[in-house]
C-alpha cells in the first residue's frame, strides 16, 4: 500500500504493465516481469488465471488457458510475486477473478499476499456492493483493493467507489473487454474528469491501449495507463523466449517514453 | 431444518447465497433490470398480458397427467406429472423467455441475446424474440452445436443468429461466458435473456418468478383432483429453474421436496453435474452458490448425458434450500436416466426429455418407499431433441 502511495506521490505519469502469471511458461513469466520493470513499468500487475474470465477478450483468455495448463494457480502467483519482490521494490498488484480468492479464504489470501510483498489487488467481478468482507481482510494486511469504474458508472457511484477503495481508480476506457479497441474518448473522459475533480485517488486508464501513440493520446487526462493485452500479444507472437523478452522490452520502452512525455 | 428465506434481500442474497458478482460495466444495467422486474411483478397490466400470451400462444395451463404403469404408479402410489413438455417449443423454458422478452420490450431494449446448451433455451428465446419482432443472437458451444444440429437449424429458421463458442469445452458454461461478454460490449440496448435461475441478481429471482407458474398451476390442479396436497414433489436440477418454479409455491406447506442432479458416469471431477451433491460454495457466473471447482477455485467441467444438466453451477436459491434442509437433493446416473427414458416411454406413451428422465429414474429407484404416497413431478420437457443420444446409447 505504501509503495503504491509513494509511487503516485512521485511526479510524472505512471505506466502499469499487466502480465499473466504462468504465461507463456513458469520461469519465463518471472523473466518477463523483471524485463518489464527494467524497461520502464512503474507498477507491475500480475494476473492469476481463472477458468472463466468473462471480462477478458481473446488474448488474455488464451494466456489464462495456457497458464492453467502450465499448472499456474493463485498460490503459484503469490509465490511468483514473492520472488519478484525479493529483487525489486516496484509496486506489485494482483489481478484476477474472485473465486480463487474466495476459495483460498479472504483472510488467508490477504495474509499471504502481505507476506509476499503484494501491494494491491484488482478483482473485476467483485463490485463495491460485494467487496466488504475481502476489503476488511485486505485492509488489516495493509493491501489496497483497487476499485474499477467504467463509462457506464454514474458520477454518484464514482464518488462511492473513490471513497470505498484505495491505491488508485482503475478506469475502464469502454464498455468492452480487455484487448478491444477504444472507440471514443467521449466514453471515458467525463468519468475521468469527475473522478479527478473529486480528487480522492489517482486515476489510471486501462483497456484498449496498444501503442505509445494510444498512451500519448490519453495520458494527459489521467495519472497513468494500464497495458495488458498488447503485451500479451507480443509475447504470443514471439517465436522464442528471447524474442518475447526483446519485444516486451521494446513495447514497454515505447509506452514508457509516451507516458513520461505526457 | 430451518425455514427458508422466501425472497432475496435487496442485494440479491437468499441467506448467504446469491449476490451480484459482475464487472462494473454491467452494474448499472443490473440495477436497471432489477428495478424494471420489481415494477412488473406487481403490475396487473403486465401480468395480464403475460397470462394471455401464455394461454393463447404457449398453451397454458399445461395439464396434470396421472401415470398408470411406470414404476408401479397408479397402483402402489400416485404419480402426477406436470406436463411442461406440452408447452409451445416443448419445455418449460418458454415460461421464462416470454416473460423476459416482454420485459425487454417494456424497457425499450432493441436486441436480445441468450446462451444455450441443448438448444432448448435458445429455441425458446428465438421464439419469443420472433413473436415480439426483436433481433436475437444465441451463443452456443461448438460441441453442443455438433450434438444438437436440429435445434441450431430451428433457431436459424426463427430468425436468430447462432454464434459458435469454441472456448473451453465448447459447452453451456462457455456459451454463458460469451453471452456475458456480448452484454459487456453492448450493454446499452441489449437484453440478456438468461435461461436458468442462476447468474447475478435479479436473474435467479426473476427466472424463478416466471417459472413459478408451474407450481402455482400444479398446486391448484393437484388439490382439485385429489382434495389434498401431494406428499412429495420431484424435479430435475441443472441450473434449477423448473425445480424452483415447482417448489417455490409450496414453500408454505409441509410437502417434501426432492431435486435430482446429474450423476453422470461417476463421482470423480468431470464425470457429473452434481453441484449441490458434490460441489462446494463458490462464486461463478455472477452469484455465490454451490459450484464444481478444484482446490484453486477453478471451475471444473461438468458432464451429463443430458445437455440441460451439463452445467457446473446451480441457482443460489437451491443452495439455500439445501442448507436450510427445505429440499433434499440426490443424483441419478446417465445410465439410470437412459433406462428410465425407455421404460417410461413404453409404459406411459410419453417420450420425456433426458433432463426430466433423471427425476423419473429417481422415482423408479425409490418406488418401494413411495408406496401409498402421492407424488407430483415436473415433466420439464419432451424428448424428441434427445433421439440421437438415445440411438447412440442403444448399442
Amino acid at each position: 500500500m505504501d509503495r503504491l502511495d509513494r509511487t503516485f506521490r512521485e511526479p510524472g505519469k505512471k505506466l502499469i504493465i499487466y502480465l499473466t502469471a504462468g504465461y507463456p511458461s513458469p520461469g519465463a513469466d518471472e523473466e518477463l516481469a523483471h524485463c518489464a520493470i527494467e524497461a520502464g513499468a512503474d507498477i507491475l500487475e500480475l494476473g492469476f488465471p481463472f477458468s472463466d474470465p468473462v471480462a477478458d477478450g481473446p488474448l488474455i483468455q488464451e494466456a489464462s488457458r495456457v497458464a492453467l495448463e502450465n499448472g499456474m494457480s493463485l498460490r503459484g502467483t503469490l509465490a511468483l510475486a514473492g520472488r519478484i519482490r525479493k529483487r525489486k521494490d516496484t509496486p506489485l498488484i494482483l489481478m484476477g477473478y474472485v473465486n480463487p480468492v474466495y476459495r483460498m479464504g479472504y483472510g488467508t489470501f490477504s495474509q499471504r499476499a502481505a507476506d509476499e510483498g503484494v501491494d494491491g489487488i484488482i478483482v473485476p467481478d467483485l463490485p463495491m456492493e460485494e467487496s466488504g468482507p475481502l476489503k476488511g481482510d485486505l485492509h488489516r494486511a495493509g493491501i489496497s483493493l483497487i476499485p474499477m469504474a467504467a463509462p457506464t458508472t454514474p458520477p454518484a457511484r464514482v464518488e462511492r467507489l473513490l471513497s470505498s477503495g484505495s491505491g488508485f481508480l482503475y478506469l475502464v476506457s469502454m464498455t468492452g473487454l480487455t484487448g478491444d479497441a477504444i472507440a471514443s474518448s467521449a466514453d471515458w473522459k467525463p468519468v475521468a474528469a469527475s473522478a479527478r475533480d473529486m480528487g480522492k485517488l489517482p486515476v489510471c486508464l486501462g483497456f484498449g491501449i496498444r501503442h505509445g501513440r494510444d498512451a500519448a493520446e490519453v495520458v494527459g487526462d489521467v495519472n497513468g495507463v494500464v497495458v495488458g493485452s498488447a503485451v500479451t500479444r507480443v509475447i504470443m507472437e514471439a517465436g522464442s523466449p528471447d524474442a518475447a523478452l526483446r519485444s516486451v522490452d521494446e513495447l514497454i520502452r515505447e509506452l514508457a517514453s509516451a507516458v513520461n512525455s505526457g | 431444518m430451518t425455514s427458508p428465506v422466501r425472497e432475496p434481500d435487496a442485494r440479491g442474497f437468499f441467506g448467504t447465497f446469491g449476490g451480484r458478482y459482475m464487472p462494473e460495466v454491467l452494474m448499472p444495467a443490473l440495477e436497471e433490470l432489477g428495478k424494471a422486474f420489481e415494477e412488473v411483478r406487481g403490475n396487473a397490466a403486465f401480468q395480464g398480458e403475460l397470462r394471455t400470451v401464455m394461454e393463447e400462444y404457449s398453451g397454458r395451463p399445461t395439464p396434470l397427467t396421472a401415470c398408470r404403469r411406470y414404476a408401479g404408479a397408479g397402483e402402489d402410489f400416485v404419480l402426477e406429472l406436470k406436463r411442461e413438455d406440452l408447452n409451445h417449443t416443448g419445455a418449460h423454458k418458454i415460461n421464462n423467455t416470454l416473460g423476459q422478452v416482454m420485459l425487454a420490450v417494456r424497457m425499450g431494449k432493441t436486441r436480445i441475446i441468450a446462451e444455450t446448451g441443448a438448444g432448448q433455451h435458445g429455441v425458446a428465446t428465438a421464439t419469443a424474440a420472433a413473436l415480439f419482432g426483436l433481433p436475437c443472437v444465441v451463443y452456443m458451444g461448438v460441441e453442443d452445436i455438433r450434438r444438437q444440429a436440429l435445434n441450431v437449424e430451428r433457431m436459424k429458421l426463427l430468425g436468430a443468429e447462432v454464434f459458435p463458442v469454441d472456448q473451453g469445452a465448447g459447452t453451456l458454461k462457455d456459451a454463458v461466458n460469451e453471452a456475458m461478454r456480448d452484454w459487456v460490449r453492448n450493454v446499452g440496448g441489449t437484453f440478456y435473456v438468461l435461461g436458468s435461475a442462476v447468474g447475478p441478481h435479479p436473474y435467479p429471482v426473476m427466472v424463478r418468478t416466471f417459472q413459478s407458474v408451474i407450481g402455482i398451476e400444479a398446486r391448484e390442479q393437484f388439490t382439485q383432483r385429489h382434495g389434498t396436497l401431494p406428499d412429495l414433489l420431484v424435479a430435475c436440477v441443472g441450473g434449477g429453474s423448473n425445480a424452483a418454479g415447482l417448489f417455490h409455491p409450496f414453500l408454505d406447506t409441509s410437502v417434501q421436496m426432492v431435486g435430482i442432479e446429474a450423476g453422470g458416469t461417476g463421482d470423480d471431477p468431470g464425470r457429473h453435474g452434481s453441484s449441490l451433491g458434490l460441489g462446494s460454495p463458490g462464486i461463478f457466473h455472477g452469484s455465490l452458490s454451490y459450484v464444481l471447482q478444484n482446490d484453486d477455485g477453478q471451475i471444473v467441467t461438468a458432464h451429463s448425458v443430458s445437455a440441460g444438466l451439463d452445467y457446473p453451477g446451480v441457482g443460489p436459491e437451491h443452495s439455500q434450500w439445501k442448507e436450510s434442509g427445505s429440499v433434499a437433493y440426490y443424483r441419478v446416473s446417465d445410465g439410470e436416466a437412459l433406462e428410465a427414458t425407455r421404460g417410461f416411454t413404453r409404459d406411459e406413451g410419453i417420450l420425456p426429455a433426458l433432463e426430466a428422465a433423471h427425476a423419473l429414474a429417481w422415482i423408479f429407484r425409490e418406488r418401494e418407499g413411495l408406496a401409498g404416497k402421492k407424488v407430483l413431478m415436473c415433466l420439464s420437457g419432451r424428448g424428441d431433441k434427445d433421439m440421437e443420444t438415445l440411438l447412440e446409447g442403444r448399442v
